[in-house]
């Protein structure tokens, strides 16, 4: 057996992977470009490992069990979602929000909600508007000066239809797979910013703007509606990774986050108005962006 | 309810005219409508709901039936959200 190891940085919390999966690990080296950074010397924090025997691939976290599967399209997801949990656990100078981010000049607009809410179908959709990518899941808010730091994951991409634009693809490379499940096959990719959309891990921008997107199968169009900034500080705890563990400082981070932004709930029912209603309340000029990405993005409903 | 106290373990953010509330003990976030806040803020001058009604109709001149059943039915709220005990 074959061992592979690579060590690296997200957040400067030191990690490492080992795997005997050859195709998993240049996989996994490609799809985290933007996110981490190569390992520093440091000795590592969170070992993982991902051993493929006969049937199925086993995830161990510094030696405990996390995960057994028996397909390969959960392997990236599932280390991806341990990375998160060992960031919030180790990292106390970040607050972490369950969130999309997009950029617009130094200006961030966040897009709070749980899973299901619309947050990559937005992130992707406002790709197409000329947002910078932060983030599609995990917001991270420095608590020295409240900014968000990028956190650019590959975003999923549920089937292979192009979802952003030619001009804006130019800086995204996509990995596409596809794997037999029971009778069918199932193709899946996913975008990893390059180039001009691969954010400097020290830069940072100012929270502008917090709208809380909802998705509403049953409605036709989308709708923006301002709510109080109370209502904002509630809901941003409610999408808090790790703001139990700051105690009363969770709220207050919170409350203080909320009283230099903008606050709104979307109700998508349509995502060319959702993204045009963002565009417009950020101060672009509403301009309607005629492509077939987003109309596959959203017959995809690439939700999740 | 003239016996029941706010609890002093709660975290508390007033933003705007709207309360937020975090409860370390259950981890769980309560967001006071203004109305509930004012209820809430009044509760700390007394904890009878027929003294938080009169000061509510003083200064907002509305229909006392009205608000003495909020008042009743916000306070029932709090108390059955362990907010106050």
């Amino acid at each position: 057996m074959t061992l592979s190891t690579t060590r690296f940085e997200i957040l400067s919390l030191p990690f490492e992977l080992t795997t005997n999966d050859k195709k998993f690990f240049d996989e996994f080296q490609e799809l985290n470009l933007a996110l981490a950074t190569p390992g520093n010397g440091k000795l590592p924090q969170v070992q993982y490992s991902l051993i493929k025997n006969t049937k199925y691939f086993c995830i161990r976290e510094n030696g405990k069990f996390l995960h057994r599967w028996a397909h390969r399209w959960p392997l990236y997801l599932s280390v991806m979602m341990s990375i998160r949990d060992s960031l919030y656990l180790h990292l106390k100078n970040y607050l972490f929000l369950h969130s999309a981010a997009m950029a617009k000049g130094n200006k961030a607009v966040l897009l709070p909600g749980p899973s299901e809410s619309g947050k990559s179908t937005l992130t992707l959709g406002l790709l197409n508007y000329g947002y910078r990518y932060l983030t599609d899941e995990v917001a991270v808010i420095n608590l020295s000066d409240l900014k968000i730091l990028p956190f650019q994951r590959p975003i999923y991409v549920y089937g292979w239809l192009p979802v952003i634009s030619d001009e804006v693809q130019k800086d995204f490379k996509f990995y596409r797979f596809k794997e037999r499940y029971g009778h069918t096959v199932q193709p899946w990719q996913y975008a990893v910013p390059q180039r001009e959309a691969m954010l400097p891990k020290n830069s940072s921008c100012e929270v502008a703007w917090i709208v809380f997107p909802t998705y509403n199968e049953t409605q036709k169009d989308s709708r923006l509606k301002p709510i109080t900034r109370a209502e904002a500080a509630f809901r941003l705890m409610q999408n808090g990774w790790n703001t139990q563990y700051f105690g009363d400082f969770g709220l207050k981070l919170c409350s203080e986050l909320v009283k230099k932004a903008d606050c709104y709930q979307l109700i998508t029912g349509d995502l060319k108005q959702a993204c045009e209603l963002i565009d417009g309340l950020t101060g672009g000029f509403s301009v309607s962006v005629e492509s077939e990405a987003l109309d596959n993005i959203w017959k995809r409903k690439v939700l999740l | 309810m003239e016996n029941l106290k706010k609890r002093s373990d709660l975290l508390i953010e007033e933003i705007e005219d709207e309360v937020v509330i975090y409860d370390p003990k259950t981890h769980y976030v309560h967001h006071l409508n203004p109305m509930a806040s004012i209820i809430w803020e009044l509760f700390d001058v007394s904890p009878h709901p027929g003294d938080i009604s009169k000061e509510i109709v003083s200064v907002l001149k509305t229909d006392p039936s009205n608000v003495e059943k909020d008042v009743q039915e916000t306070l029932g709220n709090l108390q059955k959200k362990g907010l106050i005990e």
